[in-house]
Order: structure tokens, then C-alpha cells, then sequence
């Protein structure tokens, strides 16, 4: 059993990836921006953080840079999230060391892909 | 200025030379004609956003031109500002009453002809603008009208939903109906609102059956004379229900009556022939063909042929003979038997595939009464239900949230519109495009797609434009969501 950390500012998407994760037997904690996300990720010390790009104020993008630049979170398993998924997004993520980008609404099986990727 | 067009026409040479260059020097551009005739030929191809014409000319005079500028749809509309030497009341009435903006008087004082044309541009403009502005409102008002429409029609159709979803053996019947009753209503020349409204009555003739019991709706031996006693109360109840409707008091009318027979022998007030409302009368007919056309506890779905005697058989005494004819035509009509209960016609599905709802047990009827009305509310419940892993509570859940966020998406969009932030609108129609993707909202979800698509290019006023019908069509769907989840309890 693992902890996953959700970034999302949309309750709905939080909620979904939880329930997901739930059913495959982990735990979820959620953060609705990016403050929130960074903090949690040092208190919580998520075994994979989702983390969806297009936010209000800091996109996810923002976000994973401020993560990297952190020596203390340098080194976090992230994986991106947003409604469409192309090349661009990609490969931006790739150049952050993200684990890849899932497509939302979040589907069991693509999660589970990321898990797996993550080692979870 | 300088972007207006003025056209001047006058036979005499020296006149159109002095305007050419009192226009000029204010930076008008002007295209000089020697007649009437040559302007005419030149409005079919320039429209200009002034003509002067003078008011004596050889050939057609400036009266005659003016009669076929205005005669001409595509010109009518440019003002014209007659040059006239006749200083009397008698040229001016009859020239302003031809069509004319204003008068300058010849020889041309340059002020006078200047403020004269430029009043006459702006206030052409100014109309132009209104009633531009007037059409665009009419169209808002239309769009507007158009959507309570279709609200209404979706909280009725998921109350139909909800009442055909309490018996086993109903499924459908409520549209089938007032399908049925519409194409009679269409037979007998009932103008299209009435169609309409009829259709609305079928659909919730049966709307009492709410208040009984499932275990008496849904017996599959004879009923005791106690409980055909309360079977018989649900007209009562229907009206109850719908009475309170007073924009439709007619909803109510067919929900008190469909039971009333033709002969005076019906129940509950044993109306008789015409005291029943021809609408009503049309409804009777197409609620017991579609009872003997489909299952039901105590039957099969009958054969044509027998539901043509029985039809025939009721003539006068069960039915108005002028509706049942029109069935018996219909049913003749129909050489495929194509009219009655459809088993595969309300099937939840799951990544494409049919799933038959056969072995239903209470839970089954259930979470099928329930996605069989959020179908009817306009959500694709097998999309919704493939996202939230088949798992029917946690899409009530999800459900929830939805409706609960609503009013907040709204906001936050209203207020980047507001305040023309389309960096921050872009994020927000983002995620009501994946959210509404989320619960089966599948048109909210491509039309929200639609506006993240012109937020990114930058196009403003396709997303001023865009945003009111999604609005309008999310509190639509909210709206029917909520109502779901209150009539199956769900809401905490």
C-alpha cells in the first residue's frame, strides 16, 4: 500500500484518481494548488504525486519546476495530468523528469501504467 | 472620414465640381455622375455611404431616382440628400416623403453642405448600429426562449423517466404515448403548439403512479378489489402532482381523465363523449394501443390484428371513434409493427457493449430507474459510469460533486468574462470540459472543448458568444441530475 498525492484544483478529478487508488488498495491525499501540493509533499512524503497542469494562479508545469529546484523534493515521482494530451506536453514533461502525462478524465488502466512505472 | 464614399449626381458639371471639392478637402471620397441613370447603374455595383442628387436633372429626375433607389432592396438603405435651387414647402414635402435624409440648397454654402452630410453619415450609422443591436437582442431573447423550451421538455421527460422507471413493465411507455398521441393529434390537424402539447401530456398522463406502491404496481397475479381500488387512485394523484403546474394546467387535465371512457363508464368522474378534452380523448386511444402493443405482468405484446378488433370493438363505447380510426389507419400504416415496446430499446451500456438488463433483481430496477433517468436528463450514463469503474455509488458521488461545483464553474467563468481574463477562462473551461466528460455530460464536455479551443486562439468574442448557451445547458443538466438523485434518495 502506497500514498499517492493529488494535485488538482478540481475537486472532481481529486476525488476520481482517489477513488481509483483506493480500489487498488493505496491511499490518497489531495491539494488544490500548487502551495498546498509542495507542502504536502514534504509533510506527507507521497510515493507518487499527480499533478495536473492547467491550474488557476501556478499551472503544474510551475509547479514541478519549484519541485525540482528543491533539493528536498528534487527527486519526486511525478506525473502529470490534463484534458488533452499531445506531443508538446510530452516531451515538456519528459525535459522535467516527469513519469509521463495521464489524459483526464484519469482511467483505471492509465493509472495503473503509472503505478507501475512508478514502482508502486 | 476620410473611409466614407459620398456619390454625387447632377447634369451640371460645375456644380459637381464645386462638391467634389468642398468634400474632398474634408476627406470624403466622392465618385461624380453626370444623371439619374448613371446612378443607378452605379449602385448595382458601389454602395455608397451618402448619395446627393440633384433634384432637377434631363432624363429621370431626382424624384424618379429616388423612387427606384428605394424600390431597390440593396440601395434602399443608403441615406439621400436631395441639392434642390426651389426653395419652396411643396419640393420638400414631396421629396422627404419620397424618402430623402435632408435638403442643401444650391449654390452650396461649404459649412452647410458639410455638417449637412456628415449629420446625416452618423445618424445613417447610428440606425444601422441600432438596428443591428435590436436584431441581435431579438436573436438573444429567441436563444433564451428556446433553451427554457428545452429545460422544461428535459424535466418532464426525466419525470416520465422516473414514472415508467417504477414498474417493470413500463419501460417507455410514457414516451410511447405521447408519441403516439402527437402523430394522432398530427392525423387529425391539430395545429403544431397543440401537437406539442399533447406530447407533453402523454408523457406525464401517468405521472401518479408515483404514489403506488411497487408492490402493487408490479404484481404479477390479480390484483384484490382493495388494491385495483388504489391502482384506481392514481389519476387523483396525478392531478395532485400536476396541478400546481399553472403554466400547463392541461398536464393535470390529462393525468385526471385518461381513464374516463367514451360512454360515460370510466373513472374517476365518469365523464361522458365530449365533456372529455379532445386531448385527453386522444390519449386514451394511444395509451391502450401502447398497453396491448407491450408487455405487461398479465400479457405479451399482442398481434396486430388483435389489437385492430379490439380497437374496433371499442368504437363509440371505450374510445372516440374519430381517434381510434386514426390508430386503426396508423396501425395499417404500420406494415412492420414497428409501433410498440422496443426490449432493446433501454439497455445500460458499457464501453460500447449492450449490457440486457434481464435477471433484475430490486437492486438491479434500482440503479436502472436511476441511470435510465439521467439518460432521459441528457447524460450518457454508460460514459459516466465506465469513468467511475461501474461502480454506481461512487458516480452518485461523483454526481454530487458535480452539482455541488456548478455554481462555482459558473462563477469563475462569468467572472474571467467579466473582467476579460481569457488566460484564466482557458483553465476553467478546461476542467468543466474534463468534469463533465467525468459524469456523461458529454455535450457540456464538447462544447466546453469548443471554448477552450477559441480561448487558446485568443478569440474573444467566440468565447463571449459561447459561454451563456453552456451555462444555460449546465444548470439544465444540474438541474436534472438533482432532480434524479431526490426522487432515488440520494442526496445527502
Amino acid at each position: 500500500m502506497s500514498k499517492v498525492l493529488i494535485i488538482d484544483d478540481d475537486a472532481m478529478a481529486v476525488r476520481m484518481a482517489g477513488f481509483i487508488l483506493k480500489k487498488k488498495g493505496h491511499t490518497a491525499v489531495g491539494a488544490e494548488n500548487g502551495s498546498e501540493g509542495r507542502a504536502k509533499l514534504l509533510s506527507e512524503k507521497p510515493a507518487l504525486t499527480l499533478l495536473d497542469i492547467e491550474m488557476p494562479d501556478e499551472n503544474g508545469m510551475d509547479v514541478l519546476k519549484a519541485i525540482r529546484a528543491d533539493a528536498l523534493t528534487a527527486d519526486a515521482k511525478v506525473c502529470l495530468m490534463t484534458g488533452t494530451v499531445d506531443d508538446k506536453v510530452l516531451s515538456a514533461a519528459a525535459e522535467l523528469g516527469a513519469l509521463g502525462c495521464l489524459e483526464k478524465p484519469v482511467q483505471a488502466q492509465a493509472l495503473e501504467d503509472v503505478l507501475k512505472k512508478a514502482g508502486i | 472620414m476620410k473611409d466614407y464614399l459620398i456619390a454625387v449626381a447632377d447634369d451640371d458639371k460645375g456644380n459637381l465640381k464645386v462638391a467634389k471639392r468642398i468634400l474632398s478637402i474634408y476627406g470624403y471620397r466622392v465618385d461624380c455622375l453626370s444623371s439619374g441613370e448613371e446612378l443607378l447603374e452605379y449602385v448595382k455595383g458601389i454602395k455608397p455611404d451618402l448619395i446627393l442628387l440633384d433634384v432637377h436633372m434631363t432624363g429621370i429626375d431626382g424624384f424618379d431616382t429616388i423612387h427606384k433607389l428605394k424600390a431597390d432592396p440593396s440601395a434602399r438603405n443608403i441615406p439621400v440628400i436631395f441639392l434642390t435651387a426651389d426653395d419652396d414647402a411643396e419640393t420638400e414635402t414631396k421629396a422627404l416623403s419620397a424618402g430623402a435624409a435632408d435638403f442643401v440648397g444650391k449654390p452650396f454654402v461649404a459649412s452647410v453642405l458639410l455638417l449637412r452630410v456628415k449629420n446625416t453619415i452618423e445618424l445613417n450609422k447610428l440606425q444601422t448600429d441600432l438596428k443591428k443591436e435590436a436584431k441581435k437582442l431579438s436573436a438573444d431573447f429567441l436563444e433564451e426562449h428556446r433553451r427554457n423550451e428545452r429545460l422544461s421538455m428535459q424535466v418532464v421527460k426525466a419525470l416520465a423517466g422516473a414514472v415508467d422507471a417504477k414498474d417493470n413493465y413500463t419501460n417507455g411507455h410514457s414516451t410511447r404515448v405521447a408519441e403516439y398521441s402527437r402523430e394522432i393529434a398530427r392525423s387529425a390537424g391539430f395545429s403544431e403548439k397543440d401537437q406539442d402539447k399533447i406530447y407533453m401530456m402523454g408523457l406525464l398522463h401517468d405521472v401518479g403512479k408515483i404514489g403506488m406502491p411497487d408492490s402493487v404496481m408490479n404484481k404479477p397475479t390479480k390484483l384484490t378489489p382493495e388494491e385495483y381500488e388504489l391502482i384506481k387512485s392514481h389519476p387523483a394523484v396525478g392531478c395532485d402532482i400536476l396541478k400546481n403546474i399553472t403554466e400547463m394546467p392541461d398536464l393535470a387535465v390529462a393525468a385526471k381523465w385518461h381513464h374516463e371512457r367514451y360512454d360515460g363508464t370510466g373513472y374517476p368522474d365518469g365523464l361522458k363523449g365530449e365533456e372529455i378534452p379532445k386531448e385527453v380523448r386522444i390519449i386514451s386511444v394511444a395509451d391502450a394501443y401502447d398497453a396491448m402493443s407491450s408487455r405487461r405482468s398479465y400479457h405479451d405484446v399482442f398481434a396486430q390484428e388483435y389489437i385492430k378488433s379490439e380497437l374496433i370493438n371499442g368504437k363509440g363505447t371505450q374510445f372516440d371513434p374519430v381517434y381510434a380510426d386514426i390508430m386503426l389507419e396508423m396501425i395499417d400504416e404500420d406494415t412492420e409493427y414497428s409501433m410498440r415496446e422496443d426490449p432493446d430499446a433501454y439497455m445500460v451500456g458499457d464501453d460500447g457493449v449492450a449490457v440486457e438488463q434481464t435477471n433484475r433483481n430490486d437492486d438491479n430496477d434500482f440503479v436502472f430507474g436511476f441511470l435510465s433517468m439521467l439518460e432521459a436528463g441528457g447524460l450518457d450514463t454508460a460514459v459516466g459510469m465506465k469513468y467511475c469503474m461501474n461502480d454506481t455509488e461512487f458516480y452518485a458521488e461523483m454526481l454530487t460533486e458535480f452539482t455541488r461545483g456548478s455554481d462555482d464553474r459558473i462563477r469563475h467563468l462569468e467572472e474571467c468574462l467579466a473582467c476579460g481574463n481569457i488566460e484564466q477562462y482557458r483553465t476553467h473551461i478546461h476542467s468543466l470540459k474534463s468534469s463533465s466528460k467525468t459524469v456523461g455530460a458529454m455535450d457540456i464536455s464538447e462544447q466546453a472543448r469548443v471554448l477552450e479551443e477559441a480561448a487558446k486562439a485568443g478569440d474573444g468574442r467566440a468565447v463571449i458568444d459561447g459561454t451563456p448557451a453552456v451555462v444555460a445547458d449546465l444548470r439544465a443538466i444540474v438541474g436534472s441530475i438533482l432532480m434524479a438523485m431526490s426522487i432515488y434518495g440520494l442526496t445527502d
